[in-house]
């Protein structure tokens, strides 16, 4: 009842909506992209080489001959599952972290700070490459890459946040009747902490997509899957970028920003509705 | 007449949706008195002070009728025709002001703004001015150049109203001055406003939900109920012989340490702004109420000279007590 | 029998200066020996900082004393028996002042009730839930439990903080400023529903409040709490009516009232507010008005009638330094 009621508020939302039907898009051109691609995304063609735009080929075609609007639709693919992965694993860690460093306190919690210090401190992106370099190419090793080096911020956004809802008197109160640290963390500050942590997992998300794209730019990663990232630097190598190839970079470019913004737009939609404060309507 | 407030109404939210926190209201202040608003949560007390200074909040605005303070109409004004009238024609010390020092800035410095910022005077005279105006409000030079972590809550809040006062404006206004301040406290600050009338010849109007501490200060009283008057008059009248029956009931519910009685409550819920009750606000919780109360436009009657109240009972020929 | 003994009961926080060479040692709650008797409502007065609050933690067992001991039925809450302790917990229940942070906004009503219930492994029964909600005046109960707590007023949530306490059937309540937060007409009622609780279930309670009038009205016996300490103790109408201690006298004389109303000339209570400390002795004498040499010492707790206890210098109290 509450969940509908809380999807049909968020639909209402005009940042809400924009931003699911940005993610809806590219999550059909993900799933679909086998069918609506004019062509296979690796067939080769030495006949018909960087072509410019035409009605046979919209965004022309690369050194190779295959055409790049089918490559930008599969490309879809790969930043949908590392973005939401990673995301993934960067929450997961950050929220149990965080939860475990603000409500314990004490050594605990300076020992987990110092990690998180430390993790917000270095460079992400250097040590991705190093580490990925080592890992090896691989989804799986990107997916773990990211998320284990982005987990930092949302650690400590839920530990500021655990560390005022430990103190409320609702929880007190649930202490005071006997019950435990596992009981309190879960039945009572896990679901306050909720609305802020599902925002920052979409901001999470957009920043897994864009960081994969960097990385698989760098050369880091599996490069020889279709993505975004890689479409770009595969203009860059082949100097289609400097000869001022448009079709060739512009879209993936524009995709990779207009995805992130998209779940920009949901994590301030999610925030907005599911924290009170920030929707005022008080009076007196 | 120092202070005109004709037919306000402040809606909270977008038009034709939103909540109206004040709703008609009308209230006129004699020039040099004290006078007391008593209303509860969201009775619209502290929008009405808000509102007089041009201070509403994003996503409050007034829909409907004026103030006028001192001959300055306050509605519909830029913000920079209101830079003016802040702190030299009315100033406002609100709710929880004492938190609202800048931590980094000293006591004396701090009072001494305000005539900075409106130009009034160079630096060593405002400085002068801050000091005479801390020395009314009874802080003494050794906590002139104090920072605010120093200072006690009660001498906070002095300090705010020294910086409320020291440019002399003609309307002093303070929304719940006492609230989170010690008794003992709250009975030296409610002093002090006595004392600024009449040392400086100011017009005080002392906002709050405690209605014997603004019993005890005010010369005249409005008790405010879900955005609209109840009552207006002197304040031995509201208090010896209150007319609309939420100030009785409001009377009855305070628990007195001197006389020991029984305490009356008024049975129900406060209203919910979003969804008022046809006619009388105050209605679904009277004892009183009549048919007619639900029909009720809120028309005020005069029953006895000087008091105004707005309640259906007084309806009687020439606004007679019939009741 | 009295059925809640706090003895010698001290908490002190230690503050770190700037400098972190000194230490500043804060006595929260200094030296406090109490003796509820079973049925009776005891109201802790004090004003903010006095150390009230962490009194009441303590004695809901959500703050360990630094020493001292709060016994329960015979029971030392921190020096017993895991078992004992959890059924300790059961037995006391707390009411604390902020009706909108006490309740956990993502439970129903029906959800916040069960809690104290599950937790303290008691049998969760339809009947003695609605129960509960009507002796709280939440009419009909069935309209309420699946409400959330912004669905409620003020007024209604303290009621269902009240129901969360009620429904494990304590055998005391600490209650921590319950009214200060309600507007003043729904504070009687509240008032009332404590009292007539009272009266039916012979419950034991803790008040804790700044507010000596509303103590006055729901109490059998006060405790004037000052920097820590019980200035004076004694029965509410004793306290009240004849004040001993220069500081239950500058409280009283402080109450606004209505009967002063038009009255010409203000009151002027001739306690200051704004002084320090001392740093020993009896912590009141930089504002009291009959401070005298005796008063570096601090003052012991004098009988001056039949169970009205005071600790000031003026009635004899011998110095205890």
């Amino acid at each position: 009842m509450r969940g509908t009621g809380l999807f049909i508020e968020f639909l209402h939302n005009r940042k809400g909506a924009a931003g699911l039907a940005i993610v809806a898009a590219f999550t059909f051109m993900a799933l679909f992209a086998p069918f609506i691609s004019p062509y296979n995304p690796t067939s080769t063609n030495p006949q018909a080489f960087l072509l410019p735009p035409s009605p046979s080929h919209p965004f022309g075609t690369d050194n190779l001959g295959q055409d790049l609007l089918s490559r930008d639709l599969y490309g879809a693919q790969i930043s949908l599952i590392v973005g939401l992965a990673a995301a993934g694993v960067a929450v997961a860690i950050g929220l149990v972290t965080g939860l475990v460093s603000g409500y314990f306190g004490g050594l605990v919690d300076e020992v987990i700070m110092r990690i998180v210090d430390f993790f917000i401190v270095i460079p992400a992106l250097v040590i991705m490459i190093v580490v990925a370099a080592l890992l090896g190419p691989g989804l799986l090793n990107v997916i773990a890459v990211i998320g284990f080096l982005s987990w930092a911020p949302v650690a400590r956004i839920i530990r500021s946040m655990v560390l005022s809802l430990r103190e409320r008197p609702f929880v007190e109160s649930a202490r005071a009747n006997n019950g435990g640290s596992l009981y309190i963390m879960f039945r009572h500050i896990f679901p306050n902490v909720s609305s802020v942590l599902y925002g920052n997992a979409m901001l999470a998300v957009s920043s897994a997509i864009f960081t994969q794209a960097a990385l698989v730019f760098l050369g880091v990663g599996n490069v020889t899957s279709i993505s975004w990232g890689g479409i770009i630097r595969e203009a860059y190598t082949t100097g289609a970028l400097t000869a001022g190839d448009m079709a060739w970079v512009v879209p993936p470019g524009i995709f990779i920003f207009t995805l992130i913004f998209g779940f920009i737009l949901i994590g301030y939609a999610v925030e907005e509705i599911m924290n009170p404060r920030l929707r005022g309507g008080g009076s007196g | 007449m120092i202070v005109e407030i004709r037919g306000l109404t402040v809606r909270y939210g977008p038009e034709g949706s939103g909540v109206r926190a004040v709703d008609h209201v009308s209230l006129d202040v004699d020039e040099g008195i004290l006078y007391g608003i008593v209303g509860e949560s969201g009775s619209g007390k502290s929008t009405i002070a808000m509102a007089m200074m041009g201070l509403l909040p994003h996503g409050a605005s007034v829909e409907g009728g004026s103030i006028s303070i001192d001959g300055f109409e306050v509605t519909g004004r830029k913000e920079s025709q209101l830079a003016s009238f802040r702190g030299r024609t009315a100033s406002l010390v609100f709710q929880g002001a004492m938190n609202n020092l800048n931590p980094l800035m000293r006591i004396e410095d701090q009072v001494a703004e305000t005539l900075l910022l409106h130009r009034m005077c160079g630096r060593k005279e405002a400085l002068e001015r801050a000091r005479r105006s801390l020395e009314l409000v009874g802080l003494g030079k050794q906590v002139w150049r104090l920072y605010p972590h120093e200072l006690s809550g009660g001498m906070k809040q002095r300090a705010m109203i020294a910086a409320a006062v020291v440019a002399e404006p003609r309307v002093l206004i303070a929304d719940e001055p006492t609230t989170a301040l010690d008794v003992i406290t709250q009975v030296q600050i409610v002093n002090l406003l006595r004392q600024l009338r009449e040392k400086l010849g100011m017009t005080v109007i002392l906002i709050s939900h405690d209605f014997p501490l603004v019993s005890e200060a005010s010369d005249r009283i409005c008790i405010l109920y879900g955005g609209k008057v109840c009552e207006v008059g002197s304040n031995s009248h509201i208090v010896r012989k209150p007319l609309h029956p939420y100030t009785a009931g409001l009377l009855n519910s305070v628990v007195s340490l001197r006389e020991r009685r029984e305490i009356m409550t008024i049975p129900g819920e406060p209203v919910d702004l979003s969804r008022p009750p046809k006619g009388c606000r105050f209605m679904p919780r009277c004892g009183s109420a009549m048919e007619k109360c639900s029909l009720y436009a809120y028309d005020s009657y005069s029953p006895e000279p000087g008091r105004l109240v707005y309640c259906e009972m007084y309806s009687g020929p020439d606004g007679n007590t019939e009741a | 029998m009295e059925i809640l003994k706090l003895e010698n009961l001290e908490k002190h926080f230690e503050v770190h200066s700037r400098s972190r060479v000194r230490r500043n040692l804060i006595r929260a709650v200094d030296g406090v020996s109490l003796a509820i008797p079973e049925g009776e409502i005891h109201s802790i007065v004090g004003e903010s900082g006095s150390g009230k609050t962490t009194l009441g933690r303590m004695v809901a067992g959500l703050l360990e004393p630094t020493s001292g001991s709060v016994v329960l039925g015979g029971v030392d809450m921190f020096r017993s028996g895991r078992g004992e302790i959890r059924n300790l917990r059961k037995s006391i229940q707390i009411i604390f002042q902020d009706p909108y942070a006490s309740l956990n906004p993502r439970f129903t009503v029906r959800q916040i009730l069960e809690e104290p219930l599950r937790l303290n492994r008691l049998p969760v029964q339809e009947g003695d839930l609605l129960d509960t909600l009507r002796q709280v005046g939440l009419t009909p109960p069935e309209d309420f439990t699946g409400r959330y707590p912004h669905e409620l007023s003020g007024g209604q949530r303290q009621r269902v903080a009240i129901a969360r306490a009620m429904i494990v059937r304590p055998r005391f309540i600490v209650a921590d400023e319950p009214v200060s937060m309600l507007d003043a007409s729904m504070r009687g009622s509240f008032l009332q529903l404590i009292l007539s609780l009272r009266k039916r279930d012979g419950i034991t309670m803790m008040m804790i409040t700044h507010d000596i009038s509303i103590a006055h009205y729901v109490s059998d016996r006060i405790s004037i709490f000052y920097r820590g300490k019980v200035v004076e103790q004694g029965r509410a109408d004793d306290v009240v009516l004849n004040p001993a201690h220069p500081y239950t006298r500058a409280l009283i004389e402080s109450v606004p009232s209505f009967s002063r109303g038009d009255s010409e000339g203000s009151r002027h209570p001739e306690v200051p507010s704004d002084v320090p400390d001392p740093a020993t002795g009896c912590m009141f004498r930089n504002r009291c008005p009959k401070a005298m040499v005796a008063c570096e010492a601090v003052p012991g707790a004098t009988e001056i009638a039949p169970a009205h206890f005071v600790s000031c210098h003026l009635y004899g109290g011998t110095g205890v330094k």
